[in-house]
């Protein structure tokens, strides 16, 4: 998965963009300063795409020593040198084509904030890949589903071969391979893992699944041993069902509860993915309410803990807004709401005085109005990468791609200019 | 329709099934119906052909496992897809040598059309059709010459000869078998198989006896007639049989407008009018006219009141015949100690076994009969 993307005029950093946690800036900036005094002496490369190994990065790059310009691409160590090469290539061909002229004048780098979109087409281009491994019947369809808000399956229907689909954390698109989990399928198994950026381990949570499940652990070792890797303890309601701890101590990996069938829990589900994928916060608006909600949640307990009622009746009305941004069940946040009006009450502020004033709050009716449009605004953004992937496989047409991304962007402005008057 | 649709994939371990091509171009294939094929030829291992059922359709498929490309043909359920698998095979191959600069796009609908055919032809259009495939072809060459040969001799040897990177032996071995021209057997103290000659290709132009007899029994006027008998008559007194010419009429036979209109030009001539009345049953009547003159098969002749005349200036015999030159090839490598007593032998064994079980029961019927019309 691609990283970073920086583009440097000698020293001088002219355009960066972040997708996911990667090196830190104080420790990437002497490997680019040694690099740049390379590729300035050695007349062997200076033309060539480079790559290079740092713990569990892989640094792709590239010059342009008539304007002294150096693109560098940080990914992990997942991704494939070819792709990776023809990539920062176009980074090179299309900064050039849009900057070449006025890069010897130019003093204001926000300028070169114009070229995000193809950077980020860059990332999508680098086609990331989340596979979901497990034995039949665990929920791997279910999370597709719940990850994509679609309709969850009551009954099982196993899946025969495979399904690969788009899935949106954040900004960001994803391809998740569902595998078919019964064991007849495992000779397809290894090609299907192949290339994964990160490998989702899903279990039942029972023992002898979980047992069984560690031949997983083999296979990712042997085909993917650079891939970010997680364990799903799914079916966290199911009687005798493991601690997610418990799971982890024995995978030796971080495990994570779920309960894939309550669609309140996607929200949480793509925090998992983007734990596992390592993304950063910044750069996904949904990540970020998520974890300033847990935050809140925290200090709301610690208020209580340690007696002090109005702070911990202010963290509450903050997680219960967080939790209304969130698109999460909303007797939640109405619950925690009422609660924190009564300890308001118990303090004796008035209510009605407070909630007004620590935040306009739409009406329920309005909140979840807003909801609904946002997930609409959601399933189409999912929809239009879906069609790209499509189109990228051959199965539709440039023509029918562009129609059909064609209406749903005017239907998703019209949800915006909704979203906007609401 | 039988055959739904040709079409071209490949695997890409981020995006999965990627289909390059297809034709015609508005078949409908979802990404489930690639899946299925992939996971097919997975669980065989390695390349090659496969046939299976999806759903309400039946599907060949043919993968070349070095790179990684999928040729497949949707076919529906009362088709029998084995039998597409020369066909299929000989597609790929067209298709792989143009693959990588598209030209191969241009030439799907040709493509389709050959493979749409390909069960239906008859045994002698499927000679012409191996004669004109050079990769075979040299094979068989090399077998008339040698008798044997082992499987991993002849694909280093085609390679060099073609030099041509990728080359499916076994599936240009399993052409050849099925139409009774190769045996491809283990031999003891070889690692590799071997492959032996039993059937050899015949290929010449004669004159079209049926249609001969059958113009004297017709009112047809005389000068017509003898216009045609003499120019028969010097055709062949020039004929020479060549590589070329044999391209030529294989090229044409292969075509199955031009076939239709062989068989029928080969019992009687016909007239404009019943030329004309072939529309019905040929896909292009004018194209496959065409052939058949470019390539010296037929004859136009005009009587006084403007009437055209079609006749067949010469047919084509394409026919496999037992080699029993390789009984003195055989004898020779002997002497020469070129190969192994125990492979002569073995290759001996079987051309006997062919032999008595194909063209000895032929000749004893055939004797027969001339027995019984002489009589």
């Amino acid at each position: 998965m691609l990283r970073e993307i920086y583009i440097l005029r000698g020293s001088e950093v002219l355009f960066w963009r972040q997708y996911g946690n990667s090196l830190k800036w104080e420790d990437i900036a002497p490997i680019f300063l040694s690099i740049i005094k390379t590729l300035e002496n050695d007349t062997f490369s200076k033309k060539d795409t480079n790559f290079m190994t740092i713990g569990r990065y892989k640094i792709t790059y590239i010059s342009f020593l008539e304007l002294n310009l150096f693109f560098f691409m940080i990914t992990d160590l997942t991704d494939n040198d070819n792709d990776l090469q023809a990539q920062i290539n176009v980074l090179k061909k299309e900064f050039l084509e849009l900057f070449e002229e006025i890069i010897p004048t130019v003093n204001n780098p926000e300028i070169f904030e114009s070229f995000n979109p193809i950077a980020d087409k860059i990332h999508k281009d680098l086609r990331p890949k989340i596979a979901l491994v497990g034995f039949s019947g665990v929920g791997k369809t279910t999370i597709t589903r719940l990850i994509r808000a679609e309709e969850i399956p009551m009954t099982h229907v196993p899946t025969l071969t495979g399904e690969i689909v788009t899935v949106k954390i954040g900004k960001l698109f994803f391809n998740l391979w569902d595998f078919a989990g019964q064991e007849s399928f495992s000779f397809l198994w290894p090609d299907f893992i192949k290339d994964s950026d990160a490998v989702l381990i899903v279990t039942d949570s029972q023992l002898k699944n979980i047992d069984e499940s560690k031949f997983f652990i083999d296979l990712i070792k042997t085909e993917v041993p650079n891939a970010r890797c997680g364990v799903i303890a799914n079916k966290q309601d199911l009687p005798n069902a493991m601690p997610p701890e418990e799971v982890s101590r024995i995978f030796n990996l971080p495990a994570f509860g779920m309960i894939a069938v309550d669609t309140n829990n996607r929200a949480k589900m793509i925090k998992i993915i983007a734990e596992i994928m390592d993304i950063s916060e910044q750069i996904s608006p949904l990540l970020k309410p998520l974890i300033e909600r847990d935050k809140e949640m925290e200090a709301a307990e610690k208020s209580l803990k340690e007696g002090d009622l109005l702070s911990a009746a202010n963290h509450l009305t903050a997680v219960a807004n967080l939790s209304f941004e969130l698109g999460d069940d909303s007797e939640i946040g109405t619950e925690l709401l009422n609660k924190a009006n009564l300890l308001r009450q118990h303090l004796g502020i008035s209510t009605g005085t407070d909630l007004s004033s620590s935040k306009n709050i739409p009406s329920r009716e309005e909140q979840l109005e807003i909801q609904k449009i946002r997930k609409q605004i959601d399933s189409i953004e999912t929809q239009i990468a879906d069609l790209e992937l499509q189109r990228q496989r051959g199965l539709i047409s440039e023509a029918e791609y562009g129609e059909k991304t064609a209406n749903l962007k005017r239907e998703k402005e019209e949800l915006i200019k909704k979203l906007k008057f609401q | 329709m039988a055959v739904i649709g040709f079409f071209i994939f490949t695997w890409d371990s981020r995006t999965g099934t990627v289909l390059k091509s297809k034709f015609p171009t508005d078949i409908n294939l979802s990404s489930d119906i690639l899946m299925k094929i992939y996971q097919a030829h997975a669980y065989e291992e390695g390349g090659g052909f496969i046939s299976l059922t999806i759903g309400a359709l039946n599907v060949a498929s043919y993968l070349i496992e070095d790179e990684k490309y999928y040729f497949s043909l949707l076919l529906s359920i009362e088709e029998d897809p084995d039998t597409y698998e020369d066909a299929l095979i000989d597609a790929a191959k067209a298709v792989m040598n143009d693959l990588y600069e598209d030209r191969y796009v241009a030439l799907l609908p040709s493509i389709f059309q050959r493979i749409s055919i390909y069960p239906r032809l008859e045994y002698e259009q499927k000679l012409a059709m191996i004669y004109l495939d050079l990769e075979k072809r040299y094979i068989l060459d090399r077998l008339v010459d040698d008798g044997s040969s082992t499987v991993t001799e002849l694909l280093g040897w085609l390679k060099d000869k073609t030099n041509k990177k990728f080359i499916d032996i076994d599936s240009i071995l399993s052409s050849l078998v099925k139409l009774g021209l190769v045996k491809v057997v283990s031999v003891k103290g070889l690692t590799s198989d071997s492959v032996f000659l039993i059937g050899d290709i015949f290929i010449t132009r004669i004159p079209a006896t049926s249609s001969i007899v059958q113009i004297k029994r017709y009112n047809l006027p005389e000068k017509i007639v003898n216009d045609y008998l003499d120019e028969t008559r010097s055709f062949f007194a020039k004929y020479v049989p060549s590589i070329e010419d044999n391209e030529i009429i294989c090229k044409a036979i292969v075509n199955p407008d031009v076939f239709k209109i062989l068989k029928v030009l080969r019992m009687t001539p016909m007239t404009a009018r019943g030329i004309e009345k072939m529309k019905r049953k040929v896909e292009d009547l004018n194209e496959a006219i065409k052939i058949l003159w470019n390539s010296g098969l037929i004859r136009i002749l005009k009587d006084k009141q403007g009437n055209e005349y079609y006749f067949l200036k010469s047919d084509i015999r394409i026919e496999k015949f037992f080699p029993s030159y390789l009984i003195d090839t055989i004898r020779k490598s002997y002497n020469n100690q070129t190969i192994a007593n125990h492979v002569l032998i073995e290759h001996l064994n079987i051309l006997k076994e062919e032999y008595l079980s194909n063209y000895h029961k032929k000749s004893q019927i055939a004797y027969a009969v001339e027995e019984v019309e002489f009589e």
